[in-house]
């Protein structure tokens, strides 16, 4: 059916997937570039496994069609559709030696022994796995086991990668070091690759583009930066950053104004485009500004408006910088600082950057903001 | 085969010990003497019953059989003899006749039964079709039949096939009685092998029954082992329908010529104790040797 | 609500195949209602000792005491400590409800009444009231986790176990999780172990971390002298996200200053103070936020050539190659420089770390004005 589109790697139009009385995917529409790194990023049960299953073709959607460079392969069986995958449990095989394992995905295809040895050479070299060829996958550690999954995956040098939360299994320290290496073997490659993770701090920093789903629908699509600095909606923008975005209730207003709902309203001295109903407003953790109680104020010619006095909950020391929580009543705001204003139990100053306020209206979704 | 019992013993024994030591290292953090009294006296007492009948089975082969009937009766042995042993090789029908004929039947019913299983327990544990969950639930109902009630229509059939008094239909039986276990084990033990092992394999571009001949099997090896072990032992033993369906002594199977020993000789329990012996040890080397197959464990290190 | 002290625990697994020492000659006093983390990387022995604690491993050697009492050869029963673990392990056939009130019917005398309103008040503290009558296989995991919690605290423990509670969680779970267990540690003020492989996680949630590796501990300290003045090169490389960059560098002194050489290129210039060796090779250590990134290079600048710029919306992590080796500097929002691109990285020298090579010992911390720990403050 398709034809114009062949520039795009992969393209699924209209796609659901029931199980049962489940609804794990909802009529979603995605376009994935070639050569692109996109990333499905969600909550568990968001429908981003189930949405890579069917790509790769280990799972038939009950409605819409998937096409891979123009042509139709809904229906496809995964042996046929060119394309190989990581899990996050790596599933190697057991009873095979690292070398093996290299080989076997080999075993397929059309080629002679020593270009076959060549593939495996290739990646082993581009993986830094020399010395475990002999191995077993029991006797090797969770990192060895890791490059040895993503070995496997590269060795056919296939169209497409599809990785399912490959890094997840790593303790916090190797997850961080790896993804740039990832990141890079894949610029390396230039192979498009789907990846899917719950964790944004992995999606913000490898994706060339992020698909946020919840729910089994797409909640926005776009770069890193697009999706960091203009949420389309309250779900987004909580569900990046971390710590998550705070949210204060607005209070009613007239003309477009908006004011924040802190024991009384406060003027945030932005307002929105016509005269939408809003809900509530969102500032991220290092847009709110903390000074000690007896200071004169918020540097208002930084483009500060000032909140209110709140009380100094409690400081956790991340190292770099700290995170403050301030409270007021029923109000609870996180703060990211690079010094502390005090000693907990103090009143302190709060105040939002006003450039950097969000803006949500009854429905959740973002409105634009006029400063 | 002396030999072969050692090597079994000794392989055995390593089996037990690495078992062991992991349970009995992490001992008792706190235990009264009384506590370990008890516990040792039990498995003691246990034991006791349990390997007692073996002993005397294997005394009573070994010695003459004036012994035998003497009271009070000798425990520790003083005179051995191996004359029971060679009577029973001496008979009418040479006793290793027995042996082959029921060796045959248990390897190729056995065999029959894990080809058969592999492939439908795959079926059951990965393939989606109608009916599969009543078969799955069927299987085991099967079991639930008592072999005696189907006696009478298995021998219609037999006879209706035209194999009566043939090895070829204790085979047949046998092998239809153990693919239900096999099968149920079978199930259970693809179905905890991650479904993700064999969907690489899919994704590289095997197709299902590659994956299975390629990946599944040799990765369930302690399962089959099982099955088979198992398979065999049900055959080895089987008494009931080999005795129906085997009228020609020459095809006796070794119950049966056990069994049919007592109207041969008289004086006959060392014969007995002797024809068991036999029967018994090369099931034990078995077991002993390939236990350590199925204590090899799962798909260990493939998964995180 | 007690004191808990290690002294020399020991453990070593010995079987067919040899031995091997899991935990060796661990040795801490946690005061009464402190939050301790026990953190390293896998295979480090932190669960291994916390099982110790619980009573779930055997001791080889070495003391455990709960408020001066030796405990160790104790069954976990009679213990009375509560554990939380990392998949939760609830029971099954119960509903939440008696999942919590089980622990109580069996450890304690309390009527049934005085039994329900424990478990009430449990169940309000952790906000599951309306999941107390769903089976564990209904809730989600973050309920699970508050279940598991509820569980453990209602019974009032001398001493609150928990292992890796929050790995199965989603990232964004996990952090609301653990201000969740902040909370109920301030509330309640039992004297808890927490066991991590995350650092972040023992940064944020720890009075004190205890640092552990091989079964060895490297280092016992509030987070933040952890994070400032890491006693060796381990520590200072596992505390921190992203890592502390390391450089081998020669130091030779011209008079006034000791010149930081890496490869030959000077990166900076220490003044001279007594202790450095002249000439040796030691490991520099910097932390990446102590490195400044710019455009154009400037007085004591060195290049560097940018490999993988890594977005994180409030900082980015710009990792560049300087004299090949990789080095990943921490900036502002706004600096995103492009793959390939050169930049150039001024090092201050009183951020500079520098370590013995071959032990790994610390021979110069970062230069900071003395803070007292935060911690410290809010046992206001």
């Amino acid at each position: 059916m398709s034809n114009k589109n062949t520039e795009y790697g992969v393209e699924l139009r209209n796609v659901t997937k029931r199980f049962g009385d489940l609804t794990a995917v909802d009529d979603i529409d995605l376009a994935v570039r070639d050569g692109e790194f996109l990333v499905l990023l969600g909550p568990s049960g968001c429908g981003k496994t189930t949405t890579l299953r069917m790509i790769a073709g280990l799972e038939v959607p009950t409605d819409g069609t998937i096409e891979m460079h123009g042509s139709d392969v809904t229906e496809k069986l995964p042996q046929k559709r060119d394309l190989s995958m990581v899990f996050q449990n790596y599933a190697l095989y057991p009873h095979k030696t690292v070398e093996d394992n290299l080989r076997f995905p080999l075993g397929k295809m059309d080629i002679t022994e020593e270009e076959a040895t060549e593939k495996v050479e290739y990646a082993t070299e581009l993986l830094g796995i020399e010395d475990l060829l002999d191995k077993k996958p029991g006797q090797l550690s969770g990192g060895q086991r890791q490059r040895v999954a993503l070995g496997r995956t590269i060795v056919r040098e296939p169209n497409l990668f599809l990785m399912d939360e490959p890094l997840s299994n790593l303790d916090a320290k190797l997850r961080v070091n790896t993804r740039s290496e990832l990141k890079d073997l894949q610029q390396q490659l230039g192979t498009t690759t789907v990846y899917v993770t719950h964790d944004q701090e992995e999606a913000m920093s490898i994706a060339d583009r992020i698909v946020i789903m919840d729910d089994g629908q797409i909640q926005q699509i776009g770069t890193p930066q697009e999706v960091y600095k203009n949420p389309a909606n309250e779900f987004v923008a909580s569900f990046l950053g971390e710590p998550g975005m705070n949210f204060v209730q607005t209070a009613a207003s007239s003309n477009g104004s908006v004011h924040a709902q802190i024991t009384e309203p406060v003027d945030l001295e932005v307002s929105v485009e016509g005269d939408v109903p809003h809900s509530k407003v969102g500032v991220r953790p290092q847009d709110v500004w903390v000074g000690p109680g007896n200071s004169p104020g918020a540097p208002r010619d930084n483009g500060y408006v000032e909140i209110s006095k709140m009380r100094l909950e409690t400081i956790d020391p991340l190292g770099h910088s700290y995170e403050l929580r301030l409270e007021r009543g029923d109000h609870s705001i996180i703060a990211l600082s690079d010094d502390v204003p005090g000693q907990v139990g103090d009143e302190v100053d709060v105040a939002f950057n006003r450039s950097s306020i969000h803006v949500f209206g009854e429905n959740t979704e973002a409105l634009s903001v006029k400063p | 085969m002396i030999g072969l019992l050692m090597a079994a013993v000794r392989e055995s024994i390593q089996t037990t010990k690495s078992v062991f030591s992991g349970a009995f290292r992490q001992s008792q953090i706190e235990s009264t003497l009384f506590d370990r009294l008890v516990l040792y006296g039990c498995v003691g007492l246990t034991l006791f019953f349990v390997l007692f009948p073996f002993y005397w089975m294997v005394v009573t082969s070994i010695i003459p059989s004036t012994e035998l009937y003497r009271l009070p009766p000798a425990v520790i042995p003083t005179e051995f003899t191996f004359d029971h042993f060679r009577e029973i090789m001496d008979a009418q029908v040479p006793f290793y006749i027995y042996f082959f004929n029921s060796f045959v039947v248990a390897v190729i019913s056995s065999a029959m039964a894990v080809g058969i299983s592999i492939f439908g327990a795959y079926s059951f544990a990965r393939l989606e079709y109608p009916g599969r969950a009543f078969m799955v639930r069927g299987v085991l109902l099967s079991y639930m039949i008592a072999g005696i009630l189907m006696v009478v229509p298995i021998f219609q059939i037999v006879v209706w096939l035209g194999l009566v008094d043939t090895l070829t239909s204790v085979v047949l039986t046998h092998f239809i009685f153990t693919i239900p276990l096999g099968l149920y084990l079978l199930g259970n033990y693809f179905r905890s092998i991650p479904k993700e092992i064999e969907e690489a394999g899919l994704i590289d571009g095997y197709s299902r029954v590659e994956v299975l001949l390629r990946i599944t099997i040799p990765m369930s090896v302690p399962a089959i082992v099982a099955v088979f072990l198992y398979s065999f032992l049900l055959s080895w033993n089987e008494y009931l329908y080999a005795s129906i369906f085997l009228n020609t002594q020459e095809l006796y199977t070794l119950p049966i010529g056990i069994e049919f020993l007592q109207f041969e000789f008289d004086d006959v329990w060392g014969e007995i104790m002797a024809a068991s012996m036999l029967t018994t040890i090369p099931v034990v080397i078995m077991f002993l040797y390939l236990e350590k197959y199925m204590m090899a464990g799962l798909s260990f290190g493939s998964m995180d | 609500m007690t004191e808990v002290t290690l002294d020399g625990l020991t453990k070593v697994y010995s079987d067919s195949q040899g031995t091997e020492t899991a935990v060796e000659d661990v040795s801490l006093t946690i005061e009464d209602g402190e939050f301790v983390v026990i953190v390293g990387p896998s295979g480090c022995g932190k669960s291994t000792t916390l099982r110790m604690i619980a009573g779930l491993e055997t001791v080889t050697d070495g003391v455990i005491e709960f408020g001066g009492e030796e405990v160790q050869h104790l069954t976990p029963s009679t213990r009375d400590v509560a554990m939380v673990f990392q998949n939760y392990a609830l029971y099954p056939s119960m509903n939440a409800r008696k999942n919590i009130e089980y622990g109580l019917k069996h450890s304690t005398d309390l009527s049934k009444s005085e039994r329900q309103e424990r478990v009430a008040e449990t169940a309000e503290m952790l906000d599951i009231e309306e999941v107390l009558e769903h089976s564990p296989e209904e809730l989600s995991g973050g309920q699970k986790q508050r279940v598991a919690l509820g569980r453990a605290i209602v019974r009032e423990p001398n001493v609150f176990l928990l292992d890796e509670p929050l790995s199965n969680l989603d990232a964004k779970l996990r952090s609301s999780m653990r201000h969740e267990i902040q909370r109920i540690h301030d509330e309640i003020g039992v004297t808890s172990i927490y066991v991590t492989h995350d650092q972040k996680e023992a940064m944020t949630m720890a009075d004190r971390i205890v640092l552990l590796k091989d079964g060895k501990m490297q280092q016992i300290a509030t987070p933040e002298r952890l994070y400032n003045e890491p006693n060796n090169l381990f520590t200072a490389q596992f505390v921190g996200s992203p890592s502390m960059n390391l450089l081998d560098v020669s130091l030779e002194s011209d008079g006034e200053d000791v010149v930081v050489r890496h490869e030959g290129s000077q990166i900076c210039t220490l003044p001279a103070t007594g202790g450095l060796p002249d000439g040796d090779t030691v490991t520099a250590g910097l932390r990446p936020e102590h490195i400044e990134i710019s455009e154009e290079p400037g007085d004591e600048t060195v290049p560097a050539e940018v490999v993988v710029p890594e977005y994180q919306g409030k900082t980015n992590f710009i990792h560049v190659e300087l004299l090949g080796q990789m080095i990943t500097v921490r900036t502002e929002p706004d600096v995103l420089p492009e793959k390939d691109s050169t930049v150039h990285l001024s090092i201050d020298s009183a951020n500079l770390y520098l370590f013995d090579t071959q032990t790994g010992e610390t021979l110069k911390h970062r230069e900071t004005t003395g803070r007292e720990s935060v911690r410290a403050s809010q046992q206001s």
